[in-house]
């Protein structure tokens, strides 16, 4: 069977952005919704738009992340079809 | 006054008022500049020496950022400014540990100002908008709309925390921990910090290398298949 190949520095940049990233998005959507609700004198309704908005993103972030890992075990799984029919 | 809270001006050029921030982070540059040029000032076919290492850490990095990005010429084309980051970020990151930083007026690591990371993240960005715009050329700019123009808002969003957790995560630990070390100079003034001093070796090489490998990854999913 082949090794699966652990390529360790992107393993290690996929865990530390995806962690740091939601966190971020978290924190854009809020304070950024916080700062046009007093802007504009909306509260609390941007705020939740932002909080809504920063969820989506976290999620979509989360899918790709996951797409990319379901696609690099594909191809590794092709892979050892093609080397040990 | 510690971390960056005087904002004193040593001197000005012309309009341009010149912080202690700055003038620290010339001497970095003169530092990592003079090592260079010593390494390459009388360069062999057979190196040794200076020369030696530095041919050997540029063919590590080359065959790292490589294994990172997937593409060998994105690497190759990227490589001078990630190292370039990675070396500066390190030294910037060990100036907090000379006797004094942190207490001499005018004189702290500039990673601990949130001034100093946002331009570092922002050279980021400009990096990976130059490099998928370079692989891709106007389709780049597609992925902004990708899947659907109603994505638009959240590629938006994603664009933005990017730099922003390069930001936030260089200055937070950085700052924490030239905090955490004054605080323990001032509480028990021997042995004690020490600990906490090696620690920050430690943190210091680890921040520099995640910023980074974040930068890498980021140039890299800019020029990739995906886009």
């Amino acid at each position: 069977m082949t090794d699966k190949k652990q390529n360790w520095p992107k393993a290690l940049a996929n865990a530390i952005n995806l962690a740091t990233s939601v966190a971020m998005a978290f924190a854009v959507g809020l304070l950024g919704g916080q700062w046009l609700d007093e802007k504009f004198n909306t509260a609390p309704w941007l705020m939740l738009i932002g909080l809504i908005f920063a969820a989506l993103t976290s999620g979509k972030m989360m899918w790709e992340r996951l797409m990319d890992d379901n696609r690099s075990d594909a191809t590794y799984q092709k892979k050892d079809k093609e080397e040990n029919p | 006054m510690m971390f960056g809270f005087w904002d004193g001006v040593f001197f000005k050029i012309g309009p341009i008022p010149v912080d202690h921030l700055v003038v620290t982070q010339w001497g970095i540059v003169a530092v990592i500049g003079l090592v260079a040029f010593f390494a390459t000032r009388n360069m062999q076919i057979c190196p040794s020496g200076l020369q030696n290492a530095f041919e050997a850490m540029i063919v590590w990095t080359y065959d790292f950022f490589t294994q990172l990005m997937d593409k060998e010429h994105v690497a190759k084309r990227y490589a001078p400014l990630l190292t370039t980051f990675f070396l500066f970020i390190l030294f910037c990151n060990y100036s907090g540990l000379i006797p004094g930083a942190a207490h001499i007026k005018g004189f702290q690591p500039p990673t601990s100002n949130w001034n100093v990371t946002i331009t570092l993240a922002l050279i980021t960005v400009f990096a990976v908008q130059i490099s998928g715009f370079q692989e891709h050329g106007l389709h780049y700019f597609g992925h902004f709309v990708s899947p659907s123009p109603l994505m638009l808002p959240l590629n938006l969003l994603e664009e933005i925390t990017h730099p922003l957790s390069l930001t936030v995560r260089l200055f937070g630990n950085i700052f924490g921990e030239e905090m955490i070390i004054a605080y323990m100079l001032f509480l028990v003034p021997f042995v004690v910090p020490s600990a906490l001093m090696a620690l920050s070796v430690l943190l210091g090489a680890i921040q520099a290398i995640v910023f980074t490998i974040l930068s890498a990854s980021y140039i890299a999913a800019a020029t990739g298949e995906g886009h």
